[in-house]
């Protein structure tokens, strides 16, 4: 039940599946019940509160992800899977002013490795840096509707966070938001 | 929906995989021959790496005031640098009484002493087959068999056999239990012949990071270690176990890291 800390790993997954309000709640609780790997943390390390919160949070997005895609196939219980990925973005953290830098193409979760390497060979790092700004230029209504929907929200729950008629209206007036953005990109990228 | 339209839901369907193998090498190829299809896709991908690339932010940030607001509502207390000192301070201090007085009046074991009076026997998971060939799953359940009911020496012959399988290979449950049954032949032999440790070790280093069965490999080869007489090799182990908080024996991983 909910919230309390018996909440068995089948219920996790399937409220998390299921999407919705319910989605929402689960991984509220979800995120609380572990937030003590914080305190737990490897000490080694030498992380600052604020560095193992991220490093929690980071974790705990990435494990929403894998349920929601399936590609967590309960080989673990969730809280070790959590904990092991925990342990690899403390890694991360403490090295962050060295070598390691993010991949962009981890936005992309699902792509195969071919197609990786195909948008790698196309796109340099340098053509994705400092894009999140253009999101500013294309109005409130259209930015908080990509974001809902980069949040992995479906048509129809964008549709009833932001009142749309219908799922296809809501991906319909995507379409355009994202057309919107893309103007914005291309704008700076080709200024001529 | 116009040509445009239908652009963009292909490129959006490109992104998310959801193009088979044949459709996807197509678009590929098709990008390769027209800068305008190619343009496209950069401009799209570029969008959507955006829009996703903020979510996550924002996500992020959610997350983290939810951890800020219980943390200043005193529901969860992680403690400040210089409060670890502190205490790291206080617990040197107490180790060292522990120590001086536990010289005293406790009796020491030694490495092989403790692998005796920590390890005990697992019994071999019901569920035991692994997406192989029937002929290897059907010796596998055999050797599950032979473990089940203490004939180790028939369980290692044939669960050699299994891990050599090139399916098996890569799966944790063969090379754990392999282990495992070199463990307990061991226990059980007269002569304890400590080469069986190391091969016993051998297994459990073979099982991956990301594996179920890695914090109990950790534990049983830090137990073979012990047996081995290896003190600063299982030392090195049991220190990874604390810091990693290791749920599985986490008491007695603390108990014998005292008593070395």
């Amino acid at each position: 039940m909910l919230g309390q800390k018996t909440v068995s790993d089948q219920e996790l997954i399937q409220a998390l599946k299921s999407g919705g309000a319910a989605k929402e709640r689960y991984e509220y609780l979800l995120y609380r019940l572990h937030m003590d790997f914080v305190r737990k943390r490897p000490r080694k390390y030498k992380l600052t509160d604020e560095e193992a919160r991220d490093a929690y949070t980071d974790a705990f997005l990435i494990v929403i992800d894998h349920i929601t895609s399936g590609r967590f196939r309960g080989e673990s219980s969730i809280k070790t899977y959590l904990s092991r990925i925990f342990r690899n973005k403390c890694v991360d953290r403490a090295r962050k002013n060295s070598t390691i830098k993010v991949d962009w193409m981890d936005e992309f979760p699902d792509l195969e490795d071919t197609s990786k390497d195909f948008l790698r060979k196309m796109i340099g790092e340098e053509m994705v840096a400092g894009l999140r700004k253009h999101l500013e230029a294309i109005g409130e209504k259209c930015k908080e509707l990509l974001l809902l929907s980069g949040s992995g929200f479906s048509p129809q729950e964008v549709a009833e966070k932001m009142g749309f008629k219908t799922p296809k209206s809501a991906s319909s007036q995507r379409y355009k938001c994202m057309e919107k953005l893309k103007q914005e990109i291309e704008k700076y990228t080709n200024p001529g | 929906m116009d040509a445009r339209e239908e652009i963009y839901v292909l490129i959006d369907r490109y992104l998310n995989n959801q193009l088979n193998k044949a459709e996807r090498e197509a678009f590929e190829e098709k990008c390769k021959s027209d800068p305008e299809l190619a343009q496209a896709l950069i401009l799209q991908t570029q969008a959507e790496y955006a829009v996703r690339s903020a979510s996550r932010e924002q996500r992020k940030q959610q997350f983290n005031q939810e951890f800020d607001r219980l943390h200043s509502q005193g529901k969860i207390f992680p403690l400040r640098q210089n409060t670890w000192i502190l205490l790291s301070a206080a617990a040197v201090l107490i180790l060292l009484l522990v120590a001086f007085w536990g010289n005293l009046f406790s009796p020491s074991y030694s490495p092989e002493e403790l692998f005796a009076q920590n390890f005990e026997p697992l019994q071999i998971d019901t569920d035991r087959n692994v997406s192989a060939s029937s002929k290897i799953n059907s010796i596998w359940r055999e050797a599950g068999n032979f473990y089940t009911i203490g004939e180790f020496d028939q369980a290692i012959m044939l669960m050699e056999e299994v891990v050599e399988d090139s399916l098996f290979k890569s799966q944790a449950q063969p090379h754990f239990y392999l282990g495992m049954s070199y463990l307990q032949t061991y226990q059980k032999s007269e002569n304890q012949d400590q080469s069986i440790l190391q091969k016993a070790v051998e297994q459990f280093e073979k099982i991956s990071e990301e594996s179920v069965y890695r914090e109990k490999a950790e534990w049983y080869q830090a137990l073979a270690y012990l047996g081995m007489g290896n003190k600063e090799a299982a030392k090195v182990l049991l220190k990874k176990m604390m810091d990693y908080g290791h749920h599985y024996k986490d008491k007695q991983i603390r108990e014998i890291w005292d008593q070395l």
